[in-house]
């Protein structure tokens, strides 16, 4: 989680200074609850490079709080505006993020014309910067029926997703079949020839930033106000798509044209899909440390 | 993760609890229970402050891979802390919130660790208890059904809740939630609203994806629904809706209230019940089914609606303030019998089956607004069936307007309404076999009844024996019903409107209503086709407009027919049969009762093909009349302006207290009788038409079928049977006048009307003939400035029937002209009766001779003075060639002959004059006579003629004599009636 946890800068901070006991009034509803409750063991971390929802200092805060009360051991995630008091607790739906989206007005239009046409596939520009993290923090803050998206932009965060999906108790089983499947592999002698392959469509273009979250044409303007290409694990493969920012006042997002990475010749080309095929391996992707 | 179990002992001392309490509630099967995350936040938490949110965060839970039954709470606990004795004790705030869990019965603990299916039982149960305490449960899932009988609860608020089912043990149903006989003391509401929860079908971007496609799918169909279709009588197998099959019931079976009494609301806020709402004998203040018009995040609008896949049973129910049925989707029925309400509110709702109001009591106003009620035919019973079914309802007002659309007929027999009943907009189809669309017989209606603007009624429209205090409007009504196709007499035709022996208090009015009010719809049907493009790009406009939505109705309620007729047969039916077995069995022994059915869509299919005829003719006598030709926008508008009847309206007996204004209407009952001509014979056709109005009008002995039936009825006021009222004329740029027109007959028998308002040339010209025998009128008028006499006058729109009576018209249109001061036209109307007989005839024709000769009395007059010179010429001319002769010897022909006893000398004027009048005998007249033979030429000799001048003198003295006397008498006939006049 190094990439990820980089990503938003978590620094722990510490409770009493960060919090006073209006702001835990606030955040459980007066003393109508209890959820929340400022005691010893609570942990406070702060995402300090998370500044989507700032303005000058001002705006909501992404925070994330371990252990509040006494039989909750859990860590919740809330986005906080401490000058004008608005808590989001983020549970894993896209609801408050949209209102959250509307009460700020984020990404305003007349930033992101200019992504209406295709541009270079810069990723510098500090409006793109914008959208890379609203897309970044939606999808990990909102899960979708089967589980989360893992948004990878390097070859290092895929494999951390990787590993984290087969580190799943569910997923165990999974894992055998993978390793049976690499087994089979190293027994006919494709192991080295798999590795090559996956050495020359997944692990070199990611030093040339090919993972990258790139601006694609809009397909369209009249609906969105851009499109993005991005790659993303999800349970155990490797997924191309393009996600739209809806032009609605709460900045709806949607994902289309999902293609599985590992089949498709658009990620890795004609070549990569026979070349997979060649060696027998068409499903999800093996953890990384297996080869 | 495993995370800490923790004892329901310890938790409790934690909370600083009463030791006897606790051990009350530590009993078995309590004694050693490890709680689960959820059991301890809602023990601890629930008990401190009254809120306990179990829900963790997804992202935690996927990271810690917390497994889901630490999210359940085992019911029996919470029964137990629910008991009176000890909820007193432990629960110091007066609610109770529960968040976020499963609730589960401990004996399926182990089947729900290891989430296996779970038999259907009490999720909880809490019956007979005494809840004094406010219960919410937010995102909870209850694995089974709830249980609630006899109880007595505070607020009972169920957000975003979801039920399984249980066996209730009275009915052996299945049910979600058994609430027989409780009593919740405040309000009971189960709402979807606020969707802060954990549901993940909102959260996945991808179902949102799958959504969006249905809804584009969904806005494909325009505003008045029409889709393009080749076959679009034809019936398609019903299959089911593949979307209704991503239903989430969040109630697995039926809501049992029967019984409950609730003080304040019960509310339904997007809930989808998979069974029936069963109200029966509640006592409920208010009933609310509501949901959201627009769904989160989206453009589309598209209601959230509430579903109910089965029946909503509120009959013998009692609802003091109201029940609220909005953006509701019922499968079922809705029964409502002898339900007492406040007010009734049907608003955005789609019922499948009927609307059953039968004795129903709403004090203030039953309003169905934007809804559709499809209803169902039961084939194998006799009796009628219709969508609402509301016999003997007692109501304030009666709202079932503006888009409400029933596919199989309202029967409001004999309802009692305090108010008014309002139609506008609506589209209502006939029931079949009887085509009722609309049953008001025997009803009374305080004020008025509205068919206004754009009402579609296909069928007929029953008002028999109805009282209606004030107005009945049909302005821009559509009755739509079918005629014979070749018609012959003695064929009966189908009613649009019988109104027989009704009483109208005011007036009814067929022609346009405000001039504002339609400009307004027009406004919006303008904007409508400028985004559907369907008026530009029809032909004809409007039977589109109401045509899909009318087909789809009907082919709604076959298919609900016919699925109950198949669920009868299958269920009383050879139960040995296999499946397939059975359904042949079906097709073979029910193919009438399908039949049966499907002469609906025929009739429909009719109605709409006489209809489009109507609409033709329209066209085409408005373009001839006015010289233009219609846009499509003006045709739109005219057919907007036009009440339009297709079929015959009976009016027999009627009573009405004011008007009857007919103008701007068009009643058509013809196809076949008149060809419609081509447009490119139109200007023939023009100069054909202007010749038959002003010159010569055919008789017409073809048989036609009843339009307008007016026999024995009783008009206090006018009847407008011409152009209307004069505000009526200006409306429209290029049409003229929106005329009463007529195919077929219009029959006016034995009817009294107050002033009697005719433009006969509709009788006449067009394919009308009017039966007037025995109308009875004060005063008649006619607008028509081009003809020299007026085809009122000429009574060619008298045809004679043969009958009885049949000179009484003319009398009756006479006695009409001599009230209104017109004595010429009396006469020569009187002149033109039908003759007895032959030397009647004879008669007739001498006296109508003399009488164009003589009538009025100005022109006796001028015969007179004519007379007078021309007597003057002719005898001083015969005085000089020895046509006169003296026959008193004091008389002398000429002045210069001296004879001394001569006294009185011979003048051709003063002879003229004596001779006019009859009964005197002067001086001249005595004196002087015509010679028989004078031997001499009257005439000059520059004139070559030869008469002899005691013939042509005694002669014309015959003619001077008489004529005189005849006209003389005329002149004086008719200085009599304007001295008596003055």
């Amino acid at each position: 989680m190094k990439i990820r946890n980089s990503f938003y800068n978590w620094q722990k901070v510490d409770p009493e200074k960060e919090f006073t006991t209006e702001d835990f009034l606030y955040f459980n509803e007066g003393s109508s609850k209890i959820q929340f409750s400022p005691s010893d063991q609570m942990e406070i971390k702060k995402a300090l490079n998370f500044d989507i929802y700032q303005e000058e200092g001002k705006g909501y805060t992404l925070y994330e709080i371990k252990n509040t009360s006494p039989y909750r051991p859990f860590t919740s995630t809330i986005l906080y505006n401490k000058v004008n008091t608005g808590i989001k607790i983020l549970l894993g739906e896209n609801k408050p993020i949209y209102e959250l989206n509307a009460e700020i007005d984020l990404l305003k239009n007349e930033e992101f014309n200019k992504f209406q046409e295709e541009k270079d596939k810069k990723t510098d520009d500090p409006a793109f910067d914008k959208i890379r993290k609203y897309i970044r923090f939606f999808f990990d803050n909102v899960s979708g029926r089967h589980g989360f998206f893992y948004f990878c932009e390097t070859f290092e965060e895929m494999k951390e997703a990787l590993s984290f999906h087969y580190n799943k108790i569910e997923n165990k089983e999974e894992l055998e079949n993978q390793k049976e499947k690499i087994q089979r592999l190293k027994k006919e002698n494709k192991l080295a020839k798999f590795r090559m392959v996956v050495e020359k469509h997944l692990v070199l273009p990611s030093k040339q930033g090919k993972f990258k979250m790139a601006i694609v044409k809009n397909q369209d303007p009249e609906r969105f106000i851009c499109t993005v290409r991005a790659f993303m694990i999800f349970r155990g493969s490797l997924f191309e798509a393009l996600v739209h920012i809806e032009k609605t006042k709460e900045r709806v997002l949607s994902i289309s044209n999902e293609q599985i990475g590992i089949r498709d010749t658009q990620i890795f080309g004609n070549g990569a899909k026979n070349a997979f095929s060649e060696v027998g391996y068409e499903d999800s992707l093996p953890p990384f440390e297996l080869f | 993760m495993k995370l800490k179990s923790i004892s329901l002992h310890e938790l409790l001392t934690d909370l600083n609890i009463d030791q006897n309490v606790i051990d009350e509630i530590v009993k078995p099967p309590f004694a050693n229970h490890q709680l689960t995350f959820a059991e301890s936040i809602v023990v601890y938490e629930g008990i401190k402050t009254g809120e306990a949110d179990c829900r963790i965060s997804a992202k935690e839970k996927e990271l810690k891979q917390i497994e889901d039954y630490h999210q359940y709470v085992c019911a029996e606990l919470l029964e137990r802390l629910l008991m009176p004795q000890i909820a007193a004790k432990i629960f110091t705030k007066t609610k109770l919130t529960i968040q976020g869990v499963g609730i589960y019965r401990l004996a399926d603990l182990v089947r729900v660790r290891e989430g296996k299916i779970i038999k259907e039982n009490h999720a909880l149960n809490l019956h007979d208890t005494i809840i004094n305490i406010d219960l919410t449960f937010k995102d909870c899932t209850f694995v089974g059904g709830i249980n609630l009988q006899g109880a007595t609860t505070r607020n009972l608020i169920f957000e975003r809740p979801r039920f399984h089912t249980a066996i209730n043990t009275l009915n052996n149903e299945l049910e979600s939630f058994i609430g027989i006989n409780l009593y919740v003391r405040g309000s009971l509401i189960f709402t979807m609203k606020n969707t802060e929860s954990h549901n993940a079908d909102k959260s996945h971007p991808m179902i949102d994806l799958s959504r969006k496609a249905r809804r584009d799918e969904e806005k494909t169909n325009n505003f008045w629904g029409f889709k393009e279709d080749k076959n679009f009588w034809e019936i398609k197998d019903d299959k089911q809706n593949e979307s209704e099959n991503l239903i989430d019931f969040q109630f697995k079976g039926s809501v049992n209230l029967q019984h409950a009494k609730i003080d304040d609301k019960l509310e339904f806020y997007s809930v989808n019940i998979n069974g029936h709402l069963k109200c029966d004998y509640a006592q409920i203040n208010r009933l609310i089914f509501n949901a959201d018009e627009f769904s989160d995040y989206e453009n589309v609008s598209r209601p959230e609606e509430c579903i109910i896949k089965g029946n909503i049973n509120i009959n013998e129910a009692s609802f003091q303030q109201g029940i609220h049925l909005q953006v509701l989707k019922v499968t079922g029925s809705i029964s409502g019998y002898h339900l007492r309400s406040g007010q009734f509110f049907i608003y955005s709702a789609t019922i499948n089956g009927k609307l059953d109001l039968t004795f129903a009591e709403i004090e203030h106003l039953l309003s169905l607004q934007e809804s559709k009620i499809v209803g169902v035919i039961d084939a194998m019973s006799d009796s009628q069936e219709y969508s609402i079914q509301a016999s003997g309802l007692i109501a304030g007002n009666i709202f079932m307007r503006s888009g409400l659309k029933i596919a199989n007929g309202i029967r409001l027999y004999r309802c009692v309404v305090k108010d008014s009943i309002d139609f506008s907009g609506s589209l209502v189809m006939a029931a079949y076999p009887d085509n009722e669309a609309i049953n008001l017989i025997g009803g009374k209606i305080g004020n008025d009844i509205q068919f206004s603007s754009g009402t579609v009624i296909i069928g007929t429209l029953f008002l028999e024996d109805a009282s209606v205090g004030r107005n009945i409007y049909f302005s821009g009504c559509k009755l739509l019903n079918k005629y014979p196709e070749n018609y012959k007499k003695g064929d009966t035709v189908n009613k649009s409107v019988s109104a027989k022996n009704a009483y109208i208090g005011k007036s009814i009015f067929f022609s346009p209503m405000s001039k504002n009010l339609n400009k307004t719809v027009f406004r919006r049907l303008q904007i409508e086709g400028e985004r559907t493009k369907d008026i530009i790009d029809k032909k004809v406009p409007f039977p589109d407009q109401f045509r899909s939505v009318a087909v789809e109705m009907k082919k709604q309620l076959i298919s609900n027919s016919k699925n109950k007729l198949t669920r009868t047969v299958k269920s009383y039916g050879p139960r040995h049969l296999r499946s397939e077995a059975i359904n042949e069995y079906i097709n073979s022994k029910c193919n009438i009762f399908f039949d049966s059915i499907d002469n609906h869509e025929f009739f429909l299919s009719d109605a709409m093909r006489c209809y489009e005829n109507a609409i033709k003719y329209l066209k085409i006598t408005t373009e001839i009349e006015n010289g233009i030709e219609l846009s499509d926008i003006e045709l739109a508008e005219l057919l907007l302006e036009t009440t339009i009847s297709v079929g015959n309206i009976s009016f027999t007996g009627i009573h009405v207290s004011g008007q009857i204004d007919l103008s701007s209407a068009l009643l058509y009952t013809l196809a076949g009788v008149q060809e419609i001509p081509d447009h490119k014979n139109r200007i023939r056709l023009i100069r054909f038409i202007k010749k038959l109005t002003e010159k010569r009008v055919y008789k017409k002995s073809t048989d036609y079928p009843n339009a307008l039936t007016m026999k024995f009825s009783n008009i206090n006021g006018e009847l407008f049977l011409n152009e209307g009222i004069e505000s009526n004329l200006e409306r429209m740029g290029r049409i003229a006048s929106f005329p009463f027109r007529a195919c077929g007959e219009v029959n006016l028998h034995s009817s009294k009307i107050g002033q009697f308002f005719i433009s006969p040339r509709r009788g006449c010209a067009e394919n009308s003939k009017w039966k007037v025998i025995g109308v009875k009128y004060s005063y008649i008028y006619s607008n028509e400035p081009a003809a020299r006499i007026s085809l009122l006058e000429r009574c060619d729109w008298f045809y004679n029937y043969g009958e009885e009576n049949n000179r009484q018209p003319y009398e009756e249109l006479a006695a009409a002209y001599l009230r209104a001061g017109d004595d010429t036209k009396a006469r020569k109307v009187l002149l033109r009766v039908i003759p007895r007989n032959g030397y009647e005839q004879l008669t007739l024709w001498i006296l109508r001779g003399v009488s164009w000769l003589g009538i009025p009395h100005y022109k006796s007059l001028l015969w007179l003075v004519g007379l007078f010179f021309a007597g003057w010429i002719v005898f001083t001319q015969s005085g000089n060639t020895g046509g006169i002769i003296p026959i008193s010897k004091t008389a002398s022909v000429e002045i210069n002959k001296s004879e001394p006893a001569a006294t009185i000398f011979f003048s051709g004027g003063a002879y003229s004059f004596q001779h006019m009048m009859p009964f005197l005998s002067l001086g001249q007249k005595e004196a002087f006579a015509t010679t028989i033979y004078s031997g001499r030429n009257f005439f000059p000799d520059w004139i070559p003629l030869y008469a002899d001048s005691g013939v042509f003198t005694s002669t014309y003295l015959f003619f001077h004599v008489t004529l005189s006397l005849l006209f003389l008498s005329m002149f004086i006939i008719g200085i009599t009636r304007i001295i008596k006049r003055s």
